[in-house]
């Protein structure tokens, strides 16, 4: 009887579990939907974006933190591991550098020099996928090296980027002639601020 | 406190630790969410290795957590479990593949990330742990050397998966959740240390003697022991426990024995022991005086556990030994309550405690029905196995209210509950002990 029991314990502890892998699954990926709508994200979308608010930094600083930091790092240097993303306003200006600093968040990156490719992240919405790469840009720029607002992203040239059907190896040939992300080195003194709103002040997730 | 109250008790806490990391990955801050697949993996993963970290836990004999359940049930759930542990884990890394192919550099021993290295290694350690397990006999691994090998590759699968959960780890985001999850490895791994080392060191207070060996029937051999300097424990009768031979308790050299003697006596134990294996041939040949060390008693196969009107005992071979322990406890309690046993071997020399047995019917309302497949000449008890027509001619009347003990080989259990459910003998009246519990 005891093992009988036992048994049946198993099997139903077992169906449970997957069960409630795929529901855990089914609602961080239902999140996706809520991102598209907009909905978790800052009300300054709607009274005429203009990413130099501070509510978009706090998003972007926000996104980075859920998002990149595991990887790159709480300062973008990746210690090592992963690719530093420090310094990277010279992209800006280089011939197609622009939209290679977004297909790489939407289609991933894969170049051999890192052991881990960068996986895709089509998952974000424009609007975090804008507010993050400002961030970076910004954030991790060094001394005196920030772009300046008029070069900074916003999401509908981010959407335009989307549905183009490229390869991590794609976006690496792609990318601009310029030196490595390597070569440019590390060491940016970055200023951490974790206090920051995650969303504007009043605004539910 | 009641039996089943605890054991729903310890299942809520069960319940709630293998599903606590689902919960402390939902506690913000929380990654954004990414596709079903790689949700899903991450899940698989998390729920797998929970389960595997559990298993220090199932393993460790704690008699309060085994108690209600039986130990022996308690370790085939450990067996069950870790294979679905095992596919869980497995599926991890094939689901986040199948998400985005490009994933397969990550698979390189020598390219991808630390994590993924820790990763990789870990499952592979965790197929050669159950590679090992599962076709141990087949492998030819001495039992001594399986459990030094089990032990070590455990460790190492939830260090090494440790190292990959806190590399990797999305979902560890946060200071306060990598100290949760080492805190929480370094917890379960020095489990193995209080098995090892905490518990041999408690026994080597506690040593039993020797006292006399004395050769039984059909290859058993009944080994007395006494206590050393202390008061022996109390057991139920037909508990077991495991046995360890020489003058160190810090051996993996140990096996289970079920006790034979009564658990009115504290101080001194007698096992039935059958040569099955190397351990139990050397222990047939034992110099009296030889120090043991006991760790006991386990087990839920035991009369103390199913109150009734009357018993009947069914046993094939070596599976008399928890019978005799039963038999003893009722003589020395001065029980009037109806037993029949009912024993089967194969010869009549193979019969062992007979004498032991015709003693005990002067002190108990008992009947016996010894079963021989090949039987003298002047046999007159049953002959063949253990079958239907045999119970129905040979049960009590009475047998709808009855308990029934039965223990022996697997294929004979098997047999005999059969025919008593066929025979209208519910299911919960019958309680069944394997003694290969490897």
């Amino acid at each position: 009887m005891r093992h009988i029991l036992a048994n049946v314990f198993t099997y139903v502890l077992v169906i449970g579990l997957i069960l409630g892998a795929m529901g855990f699954a089914w609602v961080r990926s239902a999140q996706l939907v809520i991102a598209h709508e907009g909905d978790v994200e800052p009300r300054v979308l709607f009274d005429g974006p203009d990413p130099t608010a501070a509510d978009w930094l706090a998003f972007g600083e926000r996104t980075y933190r859920v998002n990149c930091q595991n990887c790159h790092t709480v300062d973008g240097s990746g210690r090592g591991m992963y690719p530093p993303i420090q310094r990277m306003a010279v992209h800006l200006t280089a011939d197609g550098g622009r939209d290679y600093l977004v297909n790489l968040t939407l289609y991933g990156l894969y170049t051999g020099t890192y052991g881990a490719p960068m996986p895709p992240m089509p998952e974000l919405s424009d609007a975090e996928i804008a507010a993050v790469t400002n961030y970076i840009l910004v954030h991790f720029a060094g001394e005196g090296n920030a772009p300046d607002a008029s070069r900074w992203y916003f999401p509908r040239e981010v959407a335009t980027l989307r549905g183009q059907r490229l390869s991590e190896w794609d976006v690496a040939d792609s990318r601009p002639a310029i030196p490595s992300a390597r070569d440019l080195g590390r060491g940016v003194k970055v200023n951490i601020t974790t206090d920051a709103p995650a969303v504007p002040e009043g605004e539910d997730e | 406190m009641n039996r089943t109250l605890i054991g729903v008790v310890w299942l809520s806490v069960y319940l709630f630790v293998v599903l606590a990391p689902i919960g402390l990955m939902l506690v913000p801050p929380v990654p954004t969410g990414r596709s079903f697949l790689v949700e899903l993996s991450v899940a698989l993963g998390f729920v797998g290795l929970t389960q595997i970290g559990i298993q220090f836990v199932l393993i460790g004999r704690f008699k309060p957590l085994t108690y209600p359940y039986g130990i022996d049930v308690v370790l085939k759930y450990h067996r069950q479990i870790a294979i679905v542990a095992m596919l869980l884990v497995l599926i991890h890394p094939v689901l986040l593949l199948i998400e985005h192919p490009a994933r397969i550099v990550l698979f390189n021993p020598f390219g991808g990330t630390y994590a993924s290295k820790f990763g990789i290694l870990a499952v592979l350690l965790l197929i050669a742990l159950a590679v090992t397990s599962v076709w141990r006999e087949r492998l030819k691994i001495r039992y001594e050397h399986w459990r030094f090998v089990h032990t070590g590759l455990g460790i190492l699968v939830l260090v090494f998966a440790q190292a990959h959960v806190s590399l990797a780890g999305l979902y560890i985001n946060t200071l306060w959740k990598q100290i949760l999850w080492l805190v929480s490895s370094v917890g379960l791994v020095s489990l193995i240390a209080y098995l090892r080392l905490i518990k041999p060191w408690l026994q080597q207070r506690r040593p039993w003697r020797i006292v006399g060996v004395r050769p039984e029937g059909g290859g058993t051999v009944n080994i007395d022991i006494e206590a050393v300097g202390h008061d022996g424990f109390r057991f139920h009768p037909g508990q077991f426990a495991w046995i360890k031979v020489g003058d160190s308790p810090f051996t993996l050299d140990e096996h289970p024995y079920s006790f034979a003697s009564s658990a009115e006596k504290t101080t001194g134990l007698s096992f039935g022991v059958k040569a099955l294996g190397d351990f139990s041939e050397r222990l047939q040949q034992i110099d009296e005086g030889t120090t043991v060390y006991v760790d006991g008693p386990h087990g839920a196969f035991s009369i103390d556990r199913a109150q009734a009107p009357g018993y009947v005992f069914i046993a094939g071979g070596v599976g008399i030994t928890p019978m005799m322990s039963f038999l003893n406890t009722l003589a020395d309690r001065g029980d009037p309550r109806p037993i029949l046993l009912i024993y089967s071997t194969n010869t009549e020399p193979e019969l062992a405690y007979s004498e032991e047995i015709e003693a005990l019917k002067d002190r108990l309302d008992l009947e016996t029905v010894f079963v021989l497949d090949e039987p003298p000449h002047d046999w007159a008890a049953e002959e063949g196995k253990v079958t239907g027509d045999l119970l129905e001619r040979r049960l009590p009347k009475d047998r709808f209210v009855r308990r029934f003990f039965v223990c022996g080989p697997g294929p004979m259990m098997t047999a005999v509950q059969e025919a008593l459910l066929e025979h209208g003998v519910p299911q919960s009246h019958i309680y069944l002990e394997k003694f290969a519990l490897a």
